[in-house]
């Protein structure tokens, strides 16, 4: 009985968000095509910034997930590891240390960035002052600069907090209930961790890395701060246009905006296929 | 079952009552609105007395929300017992954009009622017809102490404005320098190339669309096509492309000079301005000649800071306040925008302590004792005289041409 009063809860929330969310996509797929209709996205797929933009959009979403995978994946190791030898209480402290930039807004995160990495910087002057550099300018150029390493640091630094705090209280709840487990078959702590824990996790590290790569993909502050002038990723190419544009071309913006979201979804449908697939050969 | 029926019951009630709540508001406000065309001033005052006026501004700068919050609010509160709201937001074109929308759907009470607008947003509003009608006519103020004949009163952006807006500050484009670095700062566009040249990556501007960098360009094809007469006349777009193709050579021939070999440039007015407070460039750009002296006031800018205008003159551009065609508002409005555009008002937005924005009545106008007040204003050690400016202020172009600039900047100079 429970059970389905949960469920219905469940509904309730759905409904809310399907009717809020698509409702927003429909209408920015209706105002995209206003103006000029089909021909926005005509527009669009001819010019040479789009696929430029498009590219660099792609190419940082699929670094930074990468990255952020392999990253909060040793960080969960280290913490495993730590928590074998230190009580949890303690290993808690560590975690959330490591948890906080998620307090930070990302607009913040993108102002620190510049602040700490530029010539000019924290960073930079500091070196400066020390003499391992002789002028500011020899400082290597992490923000605004051609690959985008600026960018990137940006996202890990706001993301794999996230990971951990998805991972974290699965390696909390199996190491409570399968520990002992691993114990009477005389598993090592490493066999544990890669026997036990990471397949458990591999749930929580598909959602995880997904939400990562959407975001990173489509998101603005930190590539509008810390981007390079040309090309600029997709997301800040269509707000700039849209924003500062004409009024006539706000269409092919959100054109731009639409084909962001139609992206995200595409790959979240072939995410979730293979994942399905993955679940049923083990299953 | 029970707590179902109740609760069906508890929103068709909340329903029941905000329905009957709106009907009784649309009756009311058509009873309330008075006859503008033929009311008289005192009229109107009458019928502002203790209305709520909602003023959509941009609100990205402390000075401004200050002169706002701790002046202009509890003054008109005082004076007209109006219920002034500041609303803060990043871009007026997103205010324009809601007003469209409520266009669209045929609200006639509009959440806004006076906007701080000009150039393209305002030809965008005007063009789609999202502001109310001529309303510099009614307002005393303009009246008494403004030079009606004045183009920086009449042309926003080459535009007509035909009293859609009115006039309430200015804005004037000036280069900024640290004398630590640049004794004698350039005269001419071809003085700053020479200087560009002689100390590579120590100059940059931001990156168009941002407002100044965009005016930035702006000086550069005045410059290096023969001034701004021949801009403010209407061209088609292949005219005015092929007339300004000598900046463009003069953007490509500076670029690898700039800052990052102009590979890239900052986004925004604000990161020039920190990496100047950085000394990591020695010049940035404004489009407030009071910005600097702000700035070291602060202390974000080193104490060595100056300004300077080029000879053959710098940009100019007066900021309106406009009310929208569905403002609910608009006699509370037509209040405020007229105690705004007041000798009292516009002397103290101009004290750099307060505000540093130009005022835009005529000073011979104004009372001998206001006069007084104004010569006296410390305008601080970086900013130019006030006689300095006036001299070299020279009209915006056709705001449409602005749009075209900005088209090209990014395939012209950044994309190879």
């Amino acid at each position: 009985m429970s059970k389905i009063k949960e469920n219905k809860m469940t509904y309730i929330g759905t409904i809310f968000m399907i009717v809020l969310i698509l409702s927003g996509i429909v209408k920015g797929f209706m105002e995209s095509l206003k103006r000029g209709g089909w021909n926005n996205y005509r527009n669009l797929f001819r010019g040479q910034e789009f696929y430029d933009s498009l590219f660099l959009s792609l190419k940082l979403g699929i670094i930074t997930t990468v990255l952020v995978g392999l990253l909060s994946l040793l960080l969960i190791y280290f913490l495993y590891m730590i928590s074998n030898k230190y009580p949890i209480k303690r290993v808690r402290i560590l975690k959330n240390i490591i948890i906080s930039p998620i307090l930070f807004p990302y607009i913040v995160a993108a102002f620190c960035m510049g602040m700490l990495l530029m010539q000019s910087g924290i960073l930079g002057r500091i070196a400066y002052r020390l003499g391992i550099i002789s002028q500011m300018s020899e400082f290597p150029q992490l923000v605004n600069d051609k690959y985008g390493i600026g960018i990137v640091i940006g996202y890990l630094w706001k993301t794999i907090p996230f990971m951990i705090l998805m991972l974290y209280p699965v390696l909390e709840k199996v190491k409570d209930k399968w520990y002992d487990l691993g114990n009477i078959y005389n598993a090592t702590e490493k066999q544990f961790f890669f026997y036990v824990v990471f397949p458990m996790m591999k749930n929580a590290i598909m959602t995880g890395l997904f939400i990562v790569f959407a975001y990173s993909f489509s998101a603005f502050e930190l590539p509008y701060f810390l981007g390079q002038t040309y090309p600029k990723t997709l997301s800040v190419y269509s707000y700039l246009r849209y924003a500062k544009g004409p009024f006539e071309e706000r269409g092919e913006a959100l054109a731009a905006n639409f084909i962001l979201t139609l992206i995200v979804i595409m790959i979240g449908t072939v995410a979730c296929y293979f994942y399905n697939k993955l679940k049923q050969r083990e299953g | 079952m029970k707590k179902k029926k109740v609760l069906i019951g508890i929103i068709a009630l909340v329903a029941m009552i905000s329905f009957s709540a709106c009907q009784s508001k649309s009756v009311k406000e058509e009873v309330e609105r008075l006859d503008l065309s033929t009311a008289t001033w005192e009229e109107i005052e009458n019928q502002a007395n203790g209305k709520d006026v909602a003023m959509y501004m941009w609100g990205g700068s402390e000075v401004v929300n200050h002169y706002m919050d701790d002046y202009v609010l509890p003054e008109v509160k005082d004076k007209y017992n109006i219920n002034l709201k500041r609303i803060p937001i990043t871009d007026i074109s997103d205010t324009i954009n809601q007003i469209l929308a409520e266009k669209e759907i045929q609200k006639e009470n509009g959440s806004a009622d006076i906007l701080w607008i000009n150039g393209e947003n305002f030809k965008n509003a005007k063009e789609n017809k999202l502001l109310w009608g001529n309303i510099v006519d009614k307002l005393p103020n303009y009246e008494n102490y403004f030079d009606k004949t004045a183009s920086s009163n009449t042309l926003d952006f080459g535009l007509e404005t035909e009293g859609y807006e009115a006039p309430w500050g200015q804005a004037q484009f000036v280069f900024t320098y640290n004398t630590k670095y640049i004794t004698n700062p350039p005269k001419s566009i071809e003085e700053l190339e020479a200087f560009v040249k002689e100390n590579p990556g120590k100059f940059t501007y931001p990156a168009p669309p941002d407002f100044t960098g965009s005016a930035f360009v702006r000086t550069v094809i005045y410059e290096t096509t023969g001034g701004y007469e021949d801009y403010l006349i209407d061209l088609t777009r292949e005219e005015f492309e092929s007339k300004i193709e000598a900046a463009w050579d003069y953007l490509k021939r500076i670029k690898p000079y700039l800052w990052r070999e102009g590979i890239t440039y900052p986004e925004s007015s604000g990161k020039l301005d920190q990496m100047y407070a950085n000394e990591e460039v020695w010049m940035t750009l404004s489009y407030n000649p009071l910005h600097s002296a702000a700035m070291i006031k602060s202390g974000q800018f080193p104490d060595t800071t100056k300004t300077f205008v080029l000879d053959s003159g710098s940009l100019t551009n007066t900021h309106f306040l406009s009310i929208p065609y569905n403002s609910k508002e608009r006699e509370g409005a037509l209040v405020v925008i007229n105690f705004l555009m007041s000798p009292q008002a516009q002397i103290r937005k101009m004290d750099p302590n307060h505000w540093g924005d130009q005022m835009v009545l005529d000073p011979s106008k104004i009372s001998d004792e206001d006069h007084k007040i104004y010569e006296n204003l410390d305008l601080g050690q970086s900013t130019l005289s006030l006689d300095v400016l006036k001299e070299h202020s020279i009209p915006e172009m056709k705001g449409r041409y602005i749009q075209y600039v900005e088209n090209k900047w990014t395939d012209n100079i950044v994309k190879d």
